[in-house]
């Protein structure tokens, strides 16, 4: 059966003409039966005397490439990430802006047909080359929005195509971000020679978790200690057993390194476990360990962790751009965010896992008991254009707050305030080199120490190096760190511009 | 060892029944109980630009808000300019987080008002056209003109001068720039999948 459906606009008419599937249409006599199978599809636009037309996989383009410039259009011309249906392939319809009002659509059609009305309007051009034609339309703002609202009215119409449908989510960070990244390809040999000294430099400090950024949290700020202190006990009390010993090597980690579950946990959950032991005794399964220890999944404690694992894993990858596939794990750590175990998820990961820093972070646990200790599940991605990117494996099931601290006395909180200020404004003398503003989440203690902190945005990743914190943390003798109460911190929203202007500000949750 | 805040003081909103309109909004993938930046930044210019375009346009918000049932998360006129001051260009800036849950409501508000001036957002964009075309001011054109002059008004009035300088919207050509901008998001509103869009592209570049 011959059916069609028409999308009517004042700018712009869509015009579906197709069949419907005879075998499921039979079961139910429909007032209005399905179009399942699409014939031919035709969008009438103005200026145009003839319609651009084509089959399914014209329509396709024109509906992803027109619902996505939409969104374009509204979130200030962020330019989204285009999926086509197949990888490679270019879209046959392309949409750019070119003013303020003006948008230009672009049609490649595959076929000579040169029966398309040529120049009955200067933006309009219809060249004929070789198989291939090419029809471009200009559209003001109200054109655009009249071919987008076809475009969604067709979405909505659950009997045409049902299995085209509108799917929107906003995009991923990352994609802000993306001439970051370009600069960070391109930057000169010689600084790529510097890099590389600073790169093997940090490889050999991976085993001494020091590289790790304190956290407010009192579990969390034992990694940066290196204290003369015997091995941890057994003690399932996580306060009292921190990484405090110095690992040595990485043991199970380099005895099977092209397994595609590399664990370093020991099997004998024995308090005394010795380097050997772990050696010999084969890797248990991330799941299997998971199945005797809980998993953890408080929202503020996985968002602490999931900016942890980023940090020790991010200056640690020094092979960016080498990678043909993204490469997926997922990737188990302790309450204090050490890399207990991973495993790939695609093949690429597990062929390619040397070019991860990820069996060199491995925390060897020879000397540590990792008992009914709880354990944070991570989706790590390192893309093939050098991203990383992590975040909790099964997500969070609650949004995190921030933790409870609140210094009520109103007075003490403006000093507080007003001391960070002075101490992060007095050692900020670098020249700011990046674009946007870096956001932190900073804790200090009552004499307005830094105890922590936490990147809120990935760009205050990358230039953490060049904000104060960095230094300010460096420069604390340890003893100040070790023993920081929970409670005595007090939190700030901290804001660097790139023009130089510093925001100090009390955190606020919602409360 | 767990040193998290307890939460259950959370969701002091459950104990409000969540207006069914909001639930055709997802909840963005995004850390923390407030709406970023930038959400807090477009929702409140969006609003601005609806009351330059309809005298009383604070007052159809707050009935609005009465007619869909929001009363419960915008409940009178200073919870309201609290909400708005949450917009970090404001003069009157505070450190108030805005909620998913309020900025949903305001979305849906700005596309209910959007819709209603479907007729007068189109009228105003093909005006414009027409005078860019032929290169006359805008002024030329009451209608735009007072579009722009009120948008100018209020914009001016209510944003901080240092910060808006920072984005450089000083001049005035900027302001109607910007405000011709907003016209055209509002276009994209009224659609039938007007509201998901807008509330999407909320949060693009956003989401972790």
């Amino acid at each position: 059966m011959n059916i069609q459906r028409k999308y009517s606009l004042p700018n712009c008419t869509l015009l579906l003409e197709g069949l419907s599937d005879i075998t499921r249409s039979a079961q139910v006599q429909q007032l209005r039966p399905e179009l399942s199978i699409l014939v031919n599809a035709e969008c009438y636009l103005p200026g145009c005397n003839q319609p651009i037309s084509g089959g399914r996989e014209f329509f396709e383009s024109l509906i992803r490439v027109v619902s996505n410039y939409a969104q374009e259009f509204l979130s200030n011309g962020i330019n989204l990430p285009v999926f086509p249906a197949q990888n490679h392939v270019p879209e046959l319809v392309e949409l750019r802006r070119i003013g303020s009002n003006q948008h230009r659509l672009i049609v490649h059609l595959e076929r000579a047909e040169s029966d398309f009305p040529v120049n009955s309007h200067p933006s309009q051009q219809a060249s004929q080359q070789a198989s291939q034609q090419v029809i471009q339309v200009d559209l003001n703002t109200v054109q655009l929005f009249d071919l987008v609202e076809a475009v969604d009215q067709f979405f909505a119409d659950s009997q045409t195509l049902p299995e085209l449908s509108l799917e929107l989510q906003p995009i991923n960070a990352q994609y802000n971000g993306t001439n970051q990244v370009l600069v960070r390809h391109g930057l000169p040999a010689a600084l790529g020679v510097s890099s590389l000294a600073a790169a093997a430099f940090a490889v050999n400090l991976i085993p001494v978790p020091q590289v790790r950024p304190p956290e407010p949290k009192p579990a969390q700020q034992s990694g940066r200690t290196i204290s003369v202190t015997p091995k941890a006990t057994s003690t399932p009390l996580a306060l009292v057993t921190p990484n405090q010993t110095v690992p040595t090597t990485v043991p199970a980690a380099t005895s099977s390194p092209n397994t595609p579950l590399v664990n370093a946990t020991p099997s004998s959950l024995t308090p005394i476990s010795s380097p050997t032991a772990a050696a010999i005794t084969p890797p248990p399964d991330l799941q299997a360990i998971l199945n005797k220890v809980p998993e953890i999944t408080d929202p503020n404690q996985l968002r602490t962790l999931n900016s942890q694992v980023y940090n020790l894993i991010n200056p640690a990858w020094s092979s960016r751009g080498q990678l043909a596939e993204n490469l997926i794990y997922r990737v188990g750590t302790a309450s204090d965010g050490s890399i207990v175990g991973y495993k790939s998820v695609n093949k690429e990961a597990n062929d390619e896992i040397e070019k991860t820093p990820l069996p060199n972070l491995l925390y060897s646990p020879a000397n540590r008991s990792v008992a009914n200790q709880p354990i944070a599940q991570f989706r790590v991605v390192f893309t093939r254009r050098g991203v990383l990117e992590v975040s909790p494996w099964l997500g969070y099931n609650t949004s995190p707050s921030a933790a409870k601290e609140k210094l009520t006395d109103a007075q003490a909180l403006k000093d507080l305030n007003q001391k960070l200020y002075n101490s992060l404004r007095q050692a900020w003398g670098v020249t700011p080199t990046f674009k946007k503003e870096l956001q932190y989440r900073v804790a200090v203690n009552k004499d307005g120490v830094i105890a922590g902190y936490e990147a809120l945005n990935p760009v205050a990743h990358d230039y953490f190096r060049e904000t104060p914190i960095s230094q300010m943390l460096n420069s604390l003798p340890d003893s100040h760190i070790a023993p920081p109460n929970q409670s005595d911190l007090v939190q700030f929203q901290v804001i660097f511009q790139p023009n130089g202007q510093l925001e100090v500000a009390p955190w606020k949750d919602s409360h | 060892m767990n040193v998290s805040a307890s939460a259950t003081t959370l969701n002091n909103s459950t104990s409000v029944a969540i207006p069914m309109i909001l639930d055709t909004l997802p909840d963005p993938a995004i850390a923390g109980q407030g709406c970023p930046r930038k959400t807090r930044l477009q929702i409140d210019l969006l609003l601005l630009a609806i009351e330059a375009l309809e005298l009383g346009g604070s007052e159809a918000i707050l009935n609005f808000a009465q007619e869909l049932d929001l009363q419960g998360i915008i409940k009178n006129r200073v919870n309201l300019w609290r909400m708005r001051s949450s917009n970090p260009l404001r003069r009157a800036h505070i450190r108030r987080p805005l909620t998913i849950l309020e900025a949903k409501a305001l979305v849906v508000i700005v596309c209910y008002l959007a819709r209603r001036l479907t007729v007068a957002i189109r009228q105003m964009l093909s005006i414009y056209q027409q005078l860019y075309e032929k290169q006359i001011p805008f002024e030329q054109n009451l209608r735009l003109g007072n579009y722009l002059e009120r948008f100018k008004t209020h914009f001016k009035s209510r944003m901080n001068n240092r910060r808006i300088g920072l984005l450089a919207l000083t001049s005035d050509e900027r302001i109607d720039e910007l405000a011709l901008e907003l016209l055209g998001k509002l276009l994209f509103c009224t659609g039938t999948a007007g509201m998901q869009r807008l509330w999407i592209s909320l949060f693009d570049g956003e989401v972790e």
